[in-house]
C-alpha cells in the first residue's frame, strides 16, 4: 500500500469508515485492474514521449519501467485468479 | 515500450534548453548544463544500444517461436526475419527491429492460441509463451533501475506536466 500502511490496516480503515464489509477475493480484483490500468498508462506515456514531442522525461521514465509494471501486473493477476 | 535513442537525447536536450536552464541561477551551474547539451549532441551520433543484449533478446525469442510452432505446427507463419547469418552481421537497429519483429509474433502465437482456430498442443504452447514473456520481463528487469519518481515527485511537489503546445 505504498509504504503507508500495511493491507489488513487498509482493509480494517476502509471497513470502520465505511461499514462495508470488504471481500478479499473482490479486492483482488481490483487491484489486478487497477494495476493493469497503470501498465497502460506507462505504455502510453513513453509512447507519447517517442511520437507526440511530449518533453517530460517523467515520461521516458515510465517507458523504462515496463518490465517492473507487467511483472507486478502477472503477479496480480495470479493472485486474483 | 524502449524509447529510441534519438529520441531520449533529442527530450533530454529540449527539457534542459526549455526548462532546466533557463531557472538555473547560478552562472557556473548554467554553463554545466550547457556543456550537457554540447555532449550529448556530440555523443548521440556516436551511440547506440548495447548489441549484446539485443542479440540476446532475439535469440531468446527466436528460441521461444521454434519451441510454440513445433508444438502448434497449425499456427499462421509470421512474417520473414533476418537470417542466421544477417543477424550474425546486423547492426543495433537492426536486432532492435528483428526483436520487435519477433515480439510481434510472439503477440500473434498468443492470440492464435486463444482463439477459436486453436489446435495441437494448446495447453503446453500457452505454458511456454507464457514463461518465456515472464523470463524476457525478469532478464529486462536486471537492466533496470529503480525508478525516481518519488525523488521527482518530492522536487517538484508533485507537479503537473506542463501542457504541451
Amino acid at each position: 500500500m505504498c509504504h503507508l500502511l500495511t493491507r489488513e490496516e487498509l482493509k480494517n480503515k476502509y471497513e470502520a469508515l465505511t461499514g462495508a464489509t470488504v471481500d478479499p477475493s473482490v479486492v483482488h480484483y481490483w487491484e489486478a485492474f487497477g494495476t493493469f490500468k497503470l501498465a497502460v498508462m506507462h505504455l502510453g506515456a513513453s509512447f507519447c514521449f517517442e511520437t507526440r514531442d511530449f518533453n517530460d522525461l517523467r515520461m521516458a521514465g515510465m517507458g523504462f519501467q515496463m518490465p517492473r509494471m507487467l511483472l507486478q501486473l502477472e503477479s496480480v493477476m495470479e493472485r486474483a485468479a | 515500450m524502449n524509447n529510441s535513442l534519438e529520441r531520449l537525447i533529442a527530450g533530454i536536450i529540449a527539457t534542459l534548453r526549455a526548462d532546466v536552464i533557463p531557472n538555473v541561477t547560478d552562472a557556473y551551474a548554467r554553463g554545466q548544463a550547457i556543456g550537457v547539451i554540447d555532449l550529448l549532441n556530440n555523443i548521440a551520433p556516436r551511440l547506440e544500444w548495447a548489441r549484446a543484449p539485443l542479440a540476446e533478446a532475439v535469440a531468446q525469442r527466436r528460441s521461444a517461436v521454434r519451441a510454440v510452432r513445433a508444438l502448434v505446427p497449425q499456427a499462421p507463419a509470421g512474417a520473414a526475419g533476418l537470417t542466421d547469418q544477417a543477424t550474425a552481421a546486423a547492426s543495433s537497429a537492426e536486432l532492435a527491429a528483428e526483436r520487435d519483429r519477433l515480439d510481434g509474433e510472439i503477440s500473434d502465437l498468443i492470440a492464435w492460441t486463444h482463439g477459436p482456430a486453436a489446435c495441437g498442443d494448446v495447453a503446453a504452447a500457452t505454458a511456454l509463451l507464457r514463461l518465456h514473456v515472464h523470463d524476457e520481463l525478469t532478464r529486462d528487469m536486471k537492466l533496470t533501475k529503480k525508478p525516481l519518481f518519488a525523488e521527482i515527485s518530492k522536487a517538484t511537489g508533485g507537479g503537473q506536466a506542463k501542457s504541451q503546445s
